[in-house]
């Protein structure tokens, strides 16, 4: 039995492989989305204009509250349906990049607001203009403090990219190749178990990473 | 499609009720998968924190696995892996007056993969509650003669458990949208 369990990796290595490699780029380029749109929805949110907070909340509220699999079916079959011809990729790329952004605006507002109010006072009172402030200032200071809040994101990132592979977008990640290949070989257990394990890896290398930066950077309170 | 125009179909025929339907099949599941894996995650916690080193390490072990494995995989081989004796015996005994989704077997394997991840979630959130508590506390119950439940009951779980009300809320909103998740082992 032990061999067989083996013998489903060896076997559909190379499908196992483009798997993880592509839920690896799905993680990665959701990740490049995230935190750009969550930085830039986190600088609304603390803005000094109502206005901004205000959107910066919507969009928070909006993205946080509404499941993953519902952004897929509002962003691949609904945008399809209205004309415009996206990608599965893309569609799955931006539902989790935009839905992690609005957690990483969240995590990297409460940073900024961990950070002293005087702070900003005195930087604007030595003449930075607001957004020199934010960004010499505020955020170099508030991204220490939320990089263990930014790392359980990641980690639930990794997880949730399972969800594009899995649902209507059927991209072929890590869980739709151990479904593929459990339905060919009818080999389920290891199947799941050697995708289970990939997802393992990455989150392991995930937790090792966010350890390191955590001991290197981390403010100690 | 401009406008309300674009939400027609909602009052067409039976749409409307179709969606209520589905909403309430969520809340359903949520309210059943909340409720189980809070015991669940409760006795995990309490094994993770407990004396004897080997079930210590085995629910460390189990935690750390269901935490890290993401939803959608386990409910997915849950739903290929369950055999189908198991859902029959899932059908017959769920009585007749249950909502229709949870007459199927599918519920099964969508239920348990929910409870599964959140509990190991819940475990961990609880055992970090526990733990924050100072050990004078637990020092102090075995003192006044408490023994180990009793000290749990009574000093450590009402402490420690509302430390997490927080973080455990906003697990349980995670769950309540994860419910999506078992449409695609087709619960409807």
């Amino acid at each position: 039995m032990p061999f067989a369990f083996v013998d489903t990796l060896t076997e559909n290595f190379d499908e196992f492989l483009r798997g993880f490699g592509t839920t690896v780029e799905l993680v990665v380029v959701s990740f490049v989305i995230a935190m750009g749109v969550g930085t830039l929805i986190a600088a609304f949110r603390v803005a000094p204009s109502p206005w901004l907070q205000r959107i910066g909340g919507l969009y928070v509220e909006c993205f946080r509250n509404i499941p993953l699999l519902v952004l897929i079916f509002i962003s691949y079959p609904g945008l399809r349906r209205a004309g415009i011809d996206i990608s599965a990729f893309v569609a799955g790329v931006a539902s989790l990049g935009l839905y992690t952004a609005a957690y990483v605006a969240e995590a990297l507002r409460s940073g900024v607001f961990s950070v002293n109010k005087g702070q900003i006072e005195a930087s604007l009172s030595l003449g930075f203009t607001y957004p020199q402030t934010m960004r010499r200032i505020i955020l170099p200071q508030a991204f220490r403090t939320v990089i263990s809040p930014l790392g359980s994101l990641i980690i639930a990132m990794i997880k949730n990219s399972a969800i594009l592979g899995g649902s209507i977008l059927a991209l072929d990640d890590l869980l739709k190749t151990g479904r593929v290949v459990a339905s060919r070989t009818f080999d389920v257990i290891p199947a799941f178990v050697w995708a289970a394990v990939g997802y393992l890896i990455l989150t392991g290398l995930a937790t090792v990473a966010i350890r390191m930066l955590e001991s290197k950077y981390a403010v100690r309170r | 499609m401009t406008g309300f125009a674009a939400f027609g179909w909602l009052t067409e025929g039976n749409n409307l009720r179709f969606i209520l339907e589905g909403f309430l099949i969520n809340l359903e599941i949520a309210v059943v998968a909340i409720i189980l894996a809070l015991i669940a995650g409760l006795g995990l916690a309490l094994l993770r924190l407990s004396r004897n080193r080997v079930l210590s390490v085995a629910a460390g072990v189990w935690v750390d696995v269901f935490r890290n494995l993401p939803l959608l995989l386990l409910i997915l081989f849950l739903f290929l892996w369950i055999p189908q004796s198991a859902r029959d015996t899932w059908e017959d005994v769920m009585p007749s007056w249950m909502p229709e989704a949870w007459q199927s077997g599918l519920m099964l394997a969508g239920l348990s993969g929910l409870v599964l991840y959140n509990s190991a979630v819940l475990a961990e959130i609880m055992r970090a509650g526990i733990q924050s508590l100072p050990r004078g506390q637990a020092e102090a119950a075995h003192a006044l003669g408490l023994n180990y439940w009793k000290a749990m009951r009574l000093v450590i779980l009402p402490q420690g458990l509302r430390r997490m009300v927080p973080a455990t809320v906003s697990q349980l909103i995670t769950l309540t949208k994860d419910t999506t998740l078992v449409s695609i082992i087709a619960i409807v």
